[in-house]
């Protein structure tokens, strides 16, 4: 029984210092998820670049197009009017996050069954997309839910428009849908950014007369700054990407055609797979252009601090 | 430092999200190296099983003590889910115990296969993807005997390369109309329809004398069969697969496809289909025309065993042929579900496949239970088509192999025109909205496909 246990067990890991050991076990730590990381995204992404320069199908023989692909698609009108379609989104965006920011801080404030109202918000985005698509079909078929309810409101079933038929409304319907599901989940981030700024501040503000507005403008906003702009290129992201609600409802009919689902059917209607590469990456590009002028107009917007 | 942090945490995203709109992609990569062709057994194989023409299997004869155990793939996923396909196998077992089927059905059918034929492991047995091309069938498919030999004893026999044909269709599907025949005699009709303005006639006693939909177009899933039948309307069973490919303008003035089309602008530019048919529902409408609340609808007679069921009333349902120009209508029969058996497979998995395709589309009950028509030469045709079976048949032909070839080229070059749904929606679309008009919209047509063609270098009329 004299075997004297080592007090600091990590240095008997051979004669190494602790310093090296600890940087083994970060680099062991992170090679999992470093590995997971670049099969499933790098990698792909190396080959879809390689593929965009093809022209080929998923089978069969493959062609070296050099940049042809890219040279069709910026003649591909059809392509640029379903990016017009994602316009939509994004503006639908915008206003989702403002949405969820206005909620969020309502919700920070004392207001009776809080955790209600969270749930409420937040249970749209637990539903599959899919189901959240086949729901929204039969809330806007001509005469049915919307329909039923704005009559009750007065309206006449002549008067109102088919929601995914007519070109005018039939974006903004689809849209409308997509907000509903998603921005609960903005929400519940904003709620838990807002929790965290320190109760002094709102207490200072109190005794210096802020009302409401300015608390929020003066106090929350600055503090959640950076959550907002997540939320914003999330947002954004996501408008730019959008394609479950016109893949469900109206299968891109109409002109409800997003740029995803017009990728999509080069990808799997024509099998155009380097075809459909080359345009994924133009989204990209446009994704990464998109961030730099947020960046810059975030920069803008809210100056140079941090 | 932070900021550093938000934008390569924004980058990585946005990486994500990108390389997941082409994750069907990648699976190509692995897959190019070269398939063995399993026609004939390399020289060194000691196995002497050679895979038959399915022509030379005698059903309860050959083969009962093979051994193996294979994988069918199909997309029929309402028979998977009430069982009747373990009972179709059960009794394929009583003929050949020794034969483990696996079957398995899909919704999302094509997009499945194409990804577990990229991968290269797929199943043994399965329905048609359009994934392949007579260019890649001798890669991925056994062949199941010679064009020549083949068609003469199956119907509506199209998949063939190199003379040789890859998939047997499992039954005949015949274009025409399915109409509810009480709805028919509430409006006073009393003989069918034989040309466009008849037809079109018909439709407005309809929507005069009843509260049925005339036609419904069910808009989301089968706009473009204004297309696939277009071969019954033109009177030529090659049309679609031949024909049309080297008609510089295939809707010119005056043509009978660009007539039929017509049809369908004029049905639904007078109110005669369903008002919001962005939100048209294609399972109720099995429903609707079984009780009489739509009044026709264009779909082959696959459908009729779907319509059949869904209602209280299915004897009101029968088929009429589709009309044409100078009213001699024809009954066009297209080859169904073709087959297709895995390259990849041992010989014995391929034997197996091919005995149980052969039983499936030639003894098995499961085809009449669906009251679908055999694809045997000879076959009966079933009862609800009344008059229409007295009518001229002509089977649809894809031609040659090159002919299938230059289809698909066509195809790839107009993003599918005269094939895909989406030029089909946008005629409905314009004809109710006004958003275009109809000569607009030919011309733009007969444009897109001479352009199509001139790229390929086809030589068309």
């Amino acid at each position: 029984m004299t075997t004297k246990f080592p007090v600091r067990g990590v240095r008997t890991l051979g004669s190494m210092k602790l310093k090296t050991q600890r940087r083994i076990v970060g680099i062991l730590f992170c090679i999992t998820p470093l590995l997971l990381l670049f099969t499933f995204t790098y990698l792909p992404f190396g080959e879809m670049v390689r593929y965009s320069f093809y022209d080929m199908k998923y089978i069969g023989e493959r062609e070296f197009v050099g940049l042809n692909n890219y040279v069709k698609i910026f003649h591909n009108k059809k392509l640029w009017a379903s990016l017009k379609v994602n316009l939509y989104y994004i503006v639908a965006s915008c206003f989702q996050v403002m949405l969820a920011l206005y909620l969020a801080t309502i919700l920070s404030f004392k207001c009776k069954f809080k955790n209600l109202f969270k749930g409420i918000f937040f249970f749209p985005y637990l539903v599959n997309g899919i189901a959240v698509g086949m729901i929204f079909k039969y809330f806007y078929t001509h005469g049915y839910v919307l329909d039923t309810v704005l009559q009750w409101l007065g309206f006449e079933l002549e008067n109102l428009p088919f929601w995914l038929r007519d070109r005018n409304v039939n974006n903004w319907a689809l849209v409308a849908s997509a907000v509903w599901q998603y921005y609960g989940q903005a929400v519940i981030m904003f709620i838990g950014a807002i929790a965290s700024v320190d109760s002094t501040l709102y207490e200072a503000g109190e005794i210096d007369g802020a009302n409401g507005f300015q608390r929020f403008r003066y106090i929350i906003l600055p503090n959640i700054k950076s959550i907002v702009v997540l939320n914003l290129i999330l947002a954004i992201r996501g408008g730019l990407a959008g394609y479950e609600q016109p893949y469900v409802m109206t299968g891109g009919g109409g002109g409800t055609a997003t740029y995803f689902l017009t990728v999509h059917k080069y990808a799997h209607e024509l099998m155009e797979v380097g075809m459909a590469s080359a345009m994924a990456l133009v989204l990209l590009g446009i994704i990464l252009l998109v961030t730099l002028v947020q960046k810059i107009a975030e920069r803008y917007a809210f100056g140079k601090d941090e | 430092m932070k900021k550093l942090i938000a934008l390569l945490l924004a980058m990585v995203m946005i990486l994500g999200m990108t390389a997941c709109g082409s994750q069907p992609a990648t699976d190509a990569a692995e897959t190019q190296a070269p398939v063995v062709k399993n026609e004939e057994p390399a020289p060194a194989a000691e196995s002497e099983l050679v895979v038959p023409s399915i022509l030379d299997i005698k059903i309860g004869e050959d083969y009962t003590d093979l051994t193996a155990t294979i994988e069918y793939f199909h997309g029929r996923t309402d028979r998977e889910a009430d069982g009747t396909f373990n009972d179709v196998i059960a009794d394929f077992n009583k003929l050949y115990p020794n034969i483990t089927v696996n079957h398995s059905a899909s919704t999302n059918m094509q997009d499945d296969l194409i990804m577990r034929i990229t991968s290269g492991d797929y199943p043994t047995l399965f329905r048609e993807c359009n994934l392949l091309t007579p260019e890649t069938y001798a890669d991925y498919c056994v062949p199941m005997g010679t064009y020549d030999e083949i068609a003469a004893a199956y119907n509506g026999v199209t998949k063939v390369a190199d003379g040789l044909v890859y998939g047997v269709p499992d039954s005949i599907s015949i274009w025409g109309f399915i109409y509810n025949k009480a709805v028919f005699e509430e409006a006073g009709i009393t003989s069918l329809p034989t040309t466009f303005d008849e037809f079109l006639n018909v439709l407005k006693t309809i929507k005069e004398n009843t509260d049925a939909i005339p036609l419904y177009t069910n808009y989301n899933n089968t706009a473009h069969y204004w297309f696939h039948g277009a071969d019954a309307a033109v009177g030529d069973p090659a049309y679609a697969g031949v024909t049309r490919v080297n008609t510089a303008n295939p809707v010119a003035e005056g043509t009978a496809e660009r007539e039929f089309l017509n049809l369908l602008w004029n049905a639904v530019a007078n109110g005669y289909t369903e008002e919001d048919y962005s939100t048209c529902d294609w399972e109720a409408s099995k429903n609707w025309i079984n009780e009489g609340k739509i009044g026709c609808m264009l779909v082959p007679t696959w459908f009729y065993a779907q319509a059949y069921t869904a209602g209280s009333t299915p004897e009101n349902l029968a088929y009429m042929a589709i009309p044409t120009m100078d009213g001699n209508q024809n009954m066009t029969a297209e080859g169904s579900d073709p087959h297709f058996i895995n390259a990849n497979a041992t010989v014995e998995e391929q034997i197996a496949a091919m005995v149980f395709y052969k039983w499936f589309v030639e003894v098995s009950d499961f085809k009449d239970n669906e009251m679908q028509i055999r694809a045997n030469v000879g076959a009966e045709y079933p009862e609800y088509l009344g008059a229409m079976a007295a009518l001229p048949v002509q089977v649809k032909s894809s031609g040659t192999a090159e002919d299938a070839q230059k289809l698909a080229d066509m195809k790839s070059e107009t993003e599918n025109l005269f094939a895909s749904a989406d030029y089909g929606k946008y005629l409905i679309e314009a004809a109710s909205t006004g958003i275009d008009t109809f000569e607009n919209i030919m011309n733009d047509w007969n444009q897109q496909w001479s352009d199509a063609q001139e790229a390929l270098g086809i030589d068309a009329k």
